[in-house]
C-alpha cells in the first residue's frame, strides 16, 4: 500500500501547487486590450453557435466578424510574443555557440524588426489599394481592419526597438 | 533554383535562432523583391493565409486544454487510468498511456499534454521507484497520441491547407490514436516484464468506479468534442467553443478551482499560443505560394514519379521525406509548406487526403521526440530535470512502436479511412 499513498500525496501536491500559481498571477492593464478582443472573438463565435442552434436563425454578420477578429488575435498577441520573447524558434545554436549568443540574439532581432518593417509599410498600401473596399456582410469598409492590423504592428516595432536598445545597454554591463 | 536558395535561406536563418515566421517571411521577402513584386503581395497573401473559419477552432481547443489542465481536472484523469490499468506490470507506464489517451480528447497538442500532464507522471513515476529514463521515454512517446486522436491542432492546420473536411480528419485520427496507445502500452508491459517492474494497484471494480463518478465530469469534454464532431451535430469550432465553455463552466461553478483571474491568464496564454500559431501559418502561406508559384509541387511529383512507379515505394519515399522535414521543422511550419508539395503526387497515386493527413502528422510527431528540433523533450527536460541528451537516449525505444504503427497505417490504408467512410461518406 505504501507506493499507493505516495502517488495519492503527489496528487494532493500538484493540486495545492497549481492553486498557489493562480494565486500569485498578476495581469497587467497592458494586457487589457488583447483580452477585449478575444473576448469579443469568443463571444462572436458562440452567438453564431447560439442562433444557429438554439434560435435556429443564424445571424450573417458573425462568421466575417470572427475571422477578422481571430487575424487580429494574431497580430496584437504577436506583440505579447515579442515582450516575453516566446517566438516560436529554433535555439539549438546555443549550445554550440554560448559566446555568441549576444550576436545571435542580435542579428535575429534586426532581422525581425526588418521584417516586420516592411510587413508595416506593405499593410499602409494595402490599405490605400483597397480603400474603396467594403466588408462583405459589415457595414464597413476593409480598411477598418488594416488600420488596426497598423497599429498593432507599430507598437510591436515600437516594442522591439526598446528591445533593440536594451540589447546595447546590456552589453555595456559586465 | 529558386526553390533551392528558397529552402537554404529558410533553414539558415533558422539556425540562426531567428524566429520561424520571420525566417520564413524574410525567405519570401527576399524572392518577392528579387523577382521585383510589389511587397504588398507579403502582406496580402499573409493576411489571406489567417483569414479562415477553421483556423478559429484554434485559439478554442487550446483555451478548452489549458483551463482542463488546471488544478483537479489533470489529477482526477490521472486517478481514473490508475484504477483502470494500474495494476498491470508496469503500472505507472500503463497509467501514463491511458491518461494521455483521456487527455488527448481534451487537448490538441502534444506539447500541452507533456507540459501538464508529464510533470505529474514523471514525478510519480520516480516516487514509485520506476528509473528516470523508463519514465521520461513513455510520457514523452505518449504525448503525441494528443494530437492523432481528436481534437487535434495540427489536423485543423492540415484540414485547412489541403482543403479536406476537419471533421473527417478528426475521426480518421481515432483508430491511429488507440493503435499508438495499443502499442506503446505492449513496449511498456515488455520492459516491465524484463525488468520486473512492480504492478501499481490491485484491480478493484470499486475503485474503477469511485475515479470514475469523480472524473465523469471531464470526461465528459472528450465525448463532447468527439461525439459532436462524429455525428455531425458541430463543427470542429463549435466544438472547440463548446469544449472551452464546459470547462469554464466545471471549473468555476462545479469544482471552484477557477477564478477570474486564472481565466484571464490562461486566456493570455491561449492568445500567446494562438498568435505565434497564426504568424506561421500566414508566413508559410506566403512561403507555399511562391513554391506553387515555381511548379515545386510538380517537380516534386515528376521526380518521385521518374524513380519508380511503385504505390507502396512513393509512399514510403512521401514519408521519409516528411520523417527527415520533422526532424529539422516546427511542427505548423512543416504542414503548412509541405501540404501544397504533398498534396499532388500523392492524389496522382490515389491516396486519399484523409489518410495522408494522419501519417504525415503522426510522421511529424515522431520529429517532435527527436533532436534537434524535439520540442516535447525540450519540455520534458525541462519539468523533469532530466538532461536533454538523456532525454533523447531515454525515448528511443519507445520510437520503435510508434514507427511501426506508422509503417502499418501507412500501408493498411483502411484503418484511418473505415471511420470517416462509416460515417461521413455514405
Amino acid at each position: 500500500m505504501a507506493p499507493k499513498d505516495r502517488v495519492e500525496a503527489l496528487l494532493e501536491e500538484q493540486d495545492e501547487a497549481e492553486r498557489a500559481q493562480v494565486e500569485r498571477t498578476r495581469i497587467s492593464w497592458s494586457d487589457v486590450p488583447v483580452l477585449c478582443i478575444f473576448g469579443g472573438l469568443f463571444l462572436v463565435v458562440f452567438l453564431q453557435f447560439f442562433t444557429r442552434y438554439v434560435l435556429n436563425d443564424s445571424i450573417s454578420w458573425t462568421e466575417e466578424a470572427a475571422r477578422y477578429l481571430l487575424i487580429l488575435v494574431g497580430f496584437v498577441g504577436i506583440i505579447k510574443c515579442q515582450l516575453l520573447d516566446s517566438h516560436i524558434r529554433l535555439e539549438m545554436v546555443d549550445n554550440f555557440f554560448p559566446r555568441q549568443i549576444w550576436r545571435l540574439k542580435l542579428f535575429s532581432l534586426l532581422v525581425t524588426i526588418g521584417f516586420f518593417g516592411v510587413v508595416t509599410y506593405a499593410i499602409t498600401v494595402l490599405g490605400r489599394q483597397t480603400s474603396f473596399q467594403m466588408m462583405v456582410s459589415l457595414p464597413f469598409p476593409k480598411y477598418y481592419l488594416y488600420i488596426a492590423i497598423f497599429v498593432a504592428l507599430s507598437i510591436l516595432l515600437v516594442v522591439q526597438l526598446v528591445q533593440l536598445v536594451r540589447l546595447f545597454t546590456i552589453k555595456d554591463k559586465p | 533554383m529558386t526553390v533551392l536558395i528558397l529552402f537554404l535561406s529558410l533553414f539558415g536563418l533558422m539556425l540562426l535562432r531567428v524566429p520561424i515566421a520571420v525566417a520564413l517571411g524574410v525567405s519570401s521577402l527576399g524572392y518577392i523583391l528579387i523577382e521585383g513584386l510589389p511587397p504588398v503581395l507579403l502582406v496580402h497573401n499573409m493576411i489571406n493565409g489567417m483569414d479562415s473559419f477553421p483556423l478559429l477552432a484554434i485559439p478554442f481547443f487550446i483555451m478548452a486544454g489549458g483551463l482542463m489542465n488546471s488544478a483537479g481536472i489533470t489529477t482526477r484523469i490521472f486517478r481514473f487510468a490508475r484504477s483502470v490499468v494500474g495494476w498491470m506490470h508496469g503500472g505507472l507506464g500503463h497509467v501514463n498511456v491511458g491518461a494521455s489517451i483521456i487527455f488527448a480528447g481534451m487537448s490538441g497538442a502534444a506539447v500541452a499534454d507533456a507540459g501538464g500532464l508529464g510533470a505529474i507522471e514523471i514525478k510519480a513515476m520516480r516516487e514509485a521507484g520506476y528509473d528516470d529514463d523508463f519514465s521520461v521515454g513513455v510520457t514523452a512517446a505518449s504525448s503525441t497520441i494528443g494530437p492523432i486522436i481528436p481534437p487535434s491542432l495540427p489536423l485543423v492546420i492540415f484540414g485547412v491547407m489541403a482543403s479536406v473536411s476537419i471533421g473527417e480528419l478528426f475521426v480518421a485520427g481515432i483508430i491511429p490514436g488507440l493503435l499508438m496507445a495499443a502499442s506503446l502500452m505492449g513496449m511498456v508491459w515488455f520492459l516491465s516484464r524484463k525488468r520486473n517492474y512492480p504492478r501499481d494497484t490491485e484491480f478493484s471494480i470499486r475503485n474503477v468506479w469511485t475515479s470514475f463518478v469523480g472524473a465523469f465530469l471531464p470526461l465528459m469534454t472528450p465525448a463532447i468534442i468527439v461525439g459532436g464532431i462524429v455525428t455531425g451535430a458541430f463543427t470542429p469550432t463549435e466544438a472547440a467553443v463548446c469544449a472551452a465553455a464546459y470547462a469554464i463552466v466545471l471549473g468555476m461553478v462545479v469544482y471552484r478551482t477557477l477564478n477570474l483571474k486564472k481565466l484571464l491568464a490562461v486566456s493570455l496564454e491561449t492568445i500567446e499560443t494562438t498568435a505565434s500559431i497564426l504568424i506561421i501559418v500566414g508566413a508559410a502561406t506566403v512561403f507555399a505560394w511562391i513554391l506553387t508559384a515555381n511548379q515545386a509541387p510538380q517537380l516534386f511529383a515528376d521526380t518521385l514519379l521518374g524513380l519508380t512507379d511503385n504505390r507502396y515505394l512513393i509512399l514510403l519515399m512521401i514519408m521519409l521525406v516528411v520523417l527527415i522535414i520533422g526532424l529539422f521543422m516546427e511542427t505548423i511550419a512543416a504542414i503548412s509548406i509541405l501540404v501544397p508539395v504533398l498534396l499532388p503526387v500523392a492524389t496522382q497515386i490515389g491516396v486519399d487526403p484523409v489518410h495522408l493527413g494522419v501519417i504525415v502528422i503522426l510522421n511529424l510527431m515522431i520529429g517532435l521526440l527527436t533532436p534537434p528540433v524535439g520540442m516535447v523533450l525540450f519540455v520534458l527536460s525541462k519539468v523533469s530535470h532530466v538532461p536533454f541528451e538523456r532525454c533523447v537516449k531515454a525515448t528511443m525505444p519507445f520510437l520503435v512502436p510508434l514507427i511501426g504503427v506508422l509503417l502499418m497505417l501507412t500501408f493498411i490504408p483502411e484503418l484511418t479511412l473505415l471511420l470517416p467512410e462509416l460515417i461521413h461518406r455514405d
